[in-house]
């Protein structure tokens, strides 16, 4: 599956420890055992952190000096972490739309036509899934000075298309290629348009994978730092102003408190967002796994 | 009124690249006739369908349903509908919409489709699963439901394409049955396309023929079986002994009497070669296994015509028996019989296998291409 890179410490990791749990019909105790040692060793220090953005002590380490809200409170004094949280949501709620429109336009070509170059358009769409997203970043810096581009989040958003539209494509053709070509063609036999065939079959049969791949795309803009640091020039996307405050061994409570609360907001949003989906799609008699693996 | 067929094909060709996947045929179905295309995997059967159902565009020939030139129109257009093998249910819609999405689209307003659907799963029995969805059907409630999708907008001709493909053998036999009975009631044109011989048989009025792109034959079941016109036909159409011989009498085209291969001269009643076979010429006499009688001796009658076999295998079927015999010149043959009295045992004396000459038939070997 391709969503595997990138997967950051807290959402969709969360997300694959949690269907698989569900998945459950009664595991042997040396599974349990493996289960809590990877659980552990995956959520373990992000569960520290947040324990200690509840310390009453300037150092991040043990022992406990006791229970307090001050990092909190003071966190919400820090306007620079506000806005560039807010610059984060603003880019990632305007990267996702532009990713889908992108993402399901070429799934669509490359999945339905044959055309001349459609191995090679097709292996430079996901080729920015294997580049690593460091020569990714260091490369849009050298092309935006090149071009005379000044950085901004504008071009933070540019670049977080590019890393993050092949994912749809490759979400939606999986499941465009499982879909029975027939079923298009039963639609218009059956004396539908191709218009009314893609309202009334093709959007509907995709919908919950289009869904899937939007909640992967804004995450992935959400969270992503090397990409952002190297394209955002002045600006601060919220993993940037993390990195940058971690220097500042004062503010490590602040930055811990404010990472914890914003980590916490995103877990709920997605499981949640997922768990609607699931329940959606159950209703209708499909398993989210096939829709978001395409396997 | 004019009374037109449900579909008529006049020298319909279609090309792709170098290949003619169909090569200039014509056919004309009767409205609520049960047509069939039968052949071979490849032999343009397929082609065909999708060309009726206006997926494909012949590349020369007139398209004529119920009347209507059609040959450009596009499926949406088209008062045909198809039943794919795959059955292509939409996975995301309930029997009743599925049923329901050809009427929709035709802006038939609510209480008309929600009578047509329920006609139509009345009439394949799936009423009671309305609220299912596909994902919670068996193979044989699928294609039900595939079938009512396709006669629930009554086109002219309704297209299937082996839709009991996917069925096992006994639900297979169950729904060719059901299968009928329904085309029956509804009165629609069907036309099926098929490799199965067997299933052509049972279900068609009458029956096309397919090979390389042409027809080889068409008529009744009854009649491409008892008259094949070619080899093919009669190999392809039941079981068949194919037994070499060379013509030896000819009037005026016709063959009067042939030699078999043990040199026996036969009278021929029955045959597909008017005009078209001259004396000295090989041609290819057509036996079924069930015509072959065993006997001990040559009882010379002047009905009967015979060949000196010997018994290879015998083989005990329950209701036959079928006997794999052997000839002169490598010629092979079988003979079903269902009498296991009469059947010799295996390697031993040579016998005669005979047939009445009222029982076999005379096809030409070289081909022709005169139109059937």
């Amino acid at each position: 599956m391709v969503a595997v890179r990138g997967l950051n410490m807290t959402s969709p990791s969360s997300v694959g420890f949690w269907t698989l749990t569900r998945r459950r019909r009664g595991t042997s105790a040396v599974e349990s055992v493996f289960l809590v040692i990877m659980a552990g060793l995956l959520f373990g220090p992000i569960v520290l952190l947040a324990a200690f953005s509840f310390n009453d002590s300037s150092i991040i380490g043990f022992p406990f000096r006791g229970f307090t809200l001050d990092w909190y409170r003071e966190a919400m004094d820090e306007s620079a972490a506000w806005e560039s949280l807010r610059a984060s949501l603003t880019i990632a709620i305007m990267v996702t739309p532009v990713c889908l429109f992108l993402g399901i336009l070429s799934a669509f070509g490359l999945s339905r036509f044959r055309f001349r170059f459609r191995g090679a358009v097709s292996s430079f769409i996901f080729l920015s899934l294997v580049i690593p997203w460091l020569l990714i970043g260091v490369s849009g810096l050298i092309f935006f000075s090149a071009v005379e581009v000044r950085l901004s989040l504008w071009t933070v958003g540019a670049m977080h298309v590019v890393i993050a539209f092949p994912l749809v494509t490759a979400l939606l053709s999986a499941q465009l290629v499982r879909l029975d070509p027939h079923i298009h063609e039963a639609s218009l036999d059956l004396g539908a348009t191709e218009r009314e065939t893609l309202r009334h079959v093709i959007v509907p049969l995709l919908l919950p994978t289009i869904g899937a791949s939007a909640v992967f795309v804004f995450s992935w803009s959400f969270n992503n730092f090397i990409v952002s640091f190297f394209t955002a020039g002045f600006d601060n996307t919220f993993p940037i102003w993390v990195f940058s405050s971690l220097r500042q061994a004062g503010d490590l409570p602040i930055v811990n408190a404010i990472a914890t609360l914003v980590s916490f907001v995103q877990i709920i949003l997605i499981v949640g967002i997922w768990q609607l989906l699931r329940i959606r799609l159950e209703r209708r008699g499909h398993d989210i796994r096939d829709v978001v693996a395409g396997a | 009124m004019i009374d037109h067929a449900a579909l008529e094909l006049i020298n319909i060709t279609k090309r792709f690249g170098s290949i003619v996947a169909v090569d200039s045929i014509s056919l004309r179905v009767e409205q609520g006739e049960f047509f069939s295309l039968l052949g071979p995997s490849g032999c343009g059967k397929s082609t065909t369908l999708r060309m009726i159902a206006g997926f494909e565009t012949p590349s020369s020939g007139q398209l004529y349903l119920d009347g209507q030139e059609g040959s450009e129109l596009p499926p949406f257009r088209r008062s045909t509908n198809l039943v794919f093998q795959s059955y292509a249910l939409f996975p995301h819609l309930s029997v009743r919409d599925n049923v329901a999405y050809g009427p929709k689209r035709a802006r038939k307003s609510k209480r008309d489709i929600a009578r047509l659907v329920e006609d139509a799963l009345r009439t394949v029995k799936m009423m009671e699963y309305a609220d299912r969805l596909p994902k919670a059907l068996s193979g044989g409630q699928r294609q039900r439901v595939a079938l009512a999708r396709g006669i629930v907008n009554r086109p002219a001709v309704l297209l299937l394409d082996e839709p009991l493909g996917a069925l096992d053998l006994k639900l297979r036999r169950e729904m060719q049955i059901e299968l009928k009975q329904i085309q029956r009631e509804v009165g629609i044109c069907f036309v099926y396309v098929t490799h199965d011989q067997e299933e052509a048989l049972t279900l068609s009025d009458r029956i096309a023929v397919m090979n390389g792109g042409r027809i080889e034959q068409l008529g009744t079941p009854e009649e491409i079986y008892r008259h094949p016109r070619t080899r093919f036909c009669a190999d392809f159409i039941g079981e068949a002994n194919l037994i070499e011989v060379t013509v030896d009498q000819v009037d005026s085209g016709r063959p009067l009497q042939v030699v078999l291969p043990g040199g026996e001269s036969m009278r021929v009643l029955s045959h597909s070669c008017d005009g078209f076979v001259e004396a000295g010429e090989s041609a290819t006499l057509v036996v079924r296994p069930q015509h072959l009688i065993l006997q001990p001796d040559r009882s010379v009658h002047a009905e009967m015509a015979g060949l000196k076999v010997r018994m290879d295998n015998s083989i005990f079927q329950g209701s036959v028996v079928r006997s794999e015999l052997s000839g002169v010149d490598g010629l092979r043959l079988s003979a079903l019989s269902v009498d296991s009295a009469q059947v010799n045992p295996v390697g031993g004396h040579p016998q005669w296998a005979t047939w009445s000459i009222h029982n076999c038939h005379l096809v030409a070997n070289k081909e022709r291409r005169t139109k059937p």
